[in-house]
């Protein structure tokens, strides 16, 4: 596929979309993670009917330092078993997986995971949430109360060191979640799916801090998201899930200046593209999850998309 | 509450003459003057066991519990084994210890440690099982060691819930403290109960009781409701009026 600028005019699908290519990648960056040729299985059904299904097959890509990459892709394309298996969760069943030349045994510091459920520990305080990973790495009690206050600044949450979790949103849990990952300053930052329960408002804000974040301390960051927006604000490139089995169905370059604008056109027919070439994989979702003769109506993502553009962002596409 | 004593009042009067007859207000005097000095050393002796017997069925407990959560061979090995001690009534320990120990402090311990460490042990079980799993992947991505998982997360995170259970095996240790005291003679509450019987001095018997009564009901409401409710709401477990900035 030809690489074209974003501002070419929306004629089809492959005019719009920057399709990445490896090769001229590699030579320019260095690979922080690379995957090569990983396939995950996992038992689907019970007893007689039980089988072995791909989560995950044959994935290859290198994941590039300090970059920001996201995984989109219908539910059940194995962009969370991606993670799981980055993070060390998960061994591959096969396929290799290295994370700066090392190959990825178990979990670590290094690779730190942000979840998307409530993460944080509800006995202990904000601040002593931050510290955990530096209790657990045995450093000293001034030196860790310095690293939270520094962390705690960073998510502007200093007011609240002393709550308890109970007592902050859903929004402010996620950025003591980022506050407590950074503390330990990890290599990279693996994100599954992290925004996803929040309401569109503070999902915004949680943007713009993230990037502010990505900026400041140029953190390798992996993330995994339903929202085709979310994915084109935040990323560097998007990496297009298709499932049964998980493979990689596309990358996409956004070089698009930050801060992004959901209306920006630019992104609009980004994002349009995305959604029709997608289309096909909801049609797949809705066999598997439907009646056999349930359909995506043609060229109806494309025009919600288009009427995305004067109805409020909270008007989310999620694939 | 009044109405019974009332009650109970007009039922001793009536049967005025009987040897049973003990009525409250005689019980409440003899109460008042026990409470003064007599009853305390026994209280305080019964005191020491119970505490040194739930004490050792906490540590014992809680250590077993973290095995059979963590191990399925344990489980395998130690599952039933629980089950049935906890269905044997821990009096009929009280041979067994005697056979050990001889009749002494020791035995009345081993009675109530045998008592309570049952219900410790299937509430430290069962709440760290319940534990949820999204801990134990947070201690994973942090690169915790295996006791920092136990001590600082999967303990903590299984609170709430072995909290009842520690309430339970306390009840089930004061209930075999007195069935031990009532049948080993010494400074104790159970044995002031049956010498009170031995000796005829029914209001005694009965100022006896509410004193048993009213020393369990101070602890419970003391320690392990006071516990309790702060464990719950430091956790979040309760909806708080004072709770800020929630959705």
């Amino acid at each position: 596929m030809i690489p074209l600028d974003e501002g070419a005019a929306a004629g089809g699908t492959h005019n719009v979309l920057e399709t990445w290519t490896e090769r001229a990648a590699e030579s320019s960056r260095q690979a922080k993670v690379r995957l090569d040729a990983v396939s995950k299985m996992y038992m689907s059904g019970q007893g007689k009917k039980a089988a072995n299904v791909y989560a995950v097959k044959d994935i290859s890509l290198s994941i590039f330092d300090g970059e920001f990459i996201s995984f989109v892709g219908p539910s059940g394309c194995g962009k969370s078993t991606l993670i799981n298996l980055i993070a060390g969760f998960e061994r591959p069943d096969s396929g290799s997986i290295l994370c700066e030349g090392g190959a990825v045994n178990s979990s670590g510091p290094d690779r730190l995971v942000i979840f998307q459920e409530q993460s944080l520990f509800p006995w202990l305080s904000v601040r002593k949430n931050i510290e955990f990973g530096l209790r657990i790495k045995g450093m000293s009690k001034e030196q860790r109360r310095e690293r939270a206050a520094y962390f705690l600044n960073m998510v502007h949450l200093n007011k609240f060191a002393d709550s308890l979790p109970f007592q902050l949103s859903g929004g402010m849990k996620q950025r003591v979640a980022i506050a407590r990952a950074l503390a330990v300053e990890p290599k990279m930052l693996l994100m599954d799916e992290p925004f996803s329960s929040l309401d569109h408002r503070t999902r915004d804000l949680l943007h713009m801090e993230l990037q502010q974040i990505w900026l400041q301390t140029k953190k390798t960051i992996v993330f995994v998201t339903h929202s085709v927006e979310e994915a084109l604000r935040l990323s560097d490139r998007i990496v297009i899930m298709s499932s049964q089995p998980g493979r990689i169905r596309r990358i996409i370059r956004v070089s698009l200046p930050r801060p992004r604008d959901f209306f920006d056109p630019a992104i609009i027919r980004l994002r349009t593209a995305i959604l029709e070439d997608l289309e096909d994989e909801l049609n797949k979702l809705a066999l598997k999850e439907g009646d056999n003769d349930w359909k995506v109506e043609e060229g109806a993502l494309r025009r919600r998309a288009h009427a995305g553009v004067d109805s409020p962002v909270g008007n989310s596409h999620t694939i | 509450m009044l109405v019974w004593i009332l009650l109970w009042e007009i039922v001793t009067l009536y049967n005025a003459g009987s040897y049973a007859a003990a009525p409250p207000h005689r019980v409440i005097a003899e109460f008042i003057s026990g409470a003064a000095g007599p009853y305390w050393a026994p209280l305080w002796s019964s005191f020491k066991r119970i505490l040194t017997g739930y004490f050792l069925a906490l540590m014992i407990g809680t250590t077993i519990g973290v095995m059979v959560a963590s191990s399925k061979f344990c489980e395998w090995m130690l599952g039933g084994v629980i089950l049935g001690i906890q269905s044997l009534p821990s009096i009929c320990w009280l041979p067994v210890a005697i056979l050990w120990f001889g009749l002494n402090e020791k035995a009345i311990v081993f009675v109530v440690l045998m008592g309570s460490i049952g219900s410790i042990t299937l509430a430290s079980r069962d709440g760290l099982r319940m534990v949820s799993p999204i801990y134990n992947r947070v201690s994973a991505t942090f690169g915790a060691r295996p006791w920092q998982r136990l001590f600082w997360v999967a303990l903590p995170a299984a609170l709430p819930q072995v909290i009842s259970g520690l309430k339970q095996g306390w009840s089930f240790a004061w209930r075999s403290l007195m069935a031990g005291e009532l049948l080993y003679h010494s400074t104790s509450l159970g044995s002031l109960l049956s010498d009170a019987r031995d000796l005829a001095d029914y209001p005694r018997m009965y100022a006896v009781m509410l004193l048993i009564i009213f020393a369990s009901v101070c602890i419970d409401k003391a320690v392990f409701a006071q516990l309790e409710s702060r464990i719950r709401r430091r956790w979040g477990l309760v909806e708080q009026g004072t709770s800020y900035h929630r959705q």
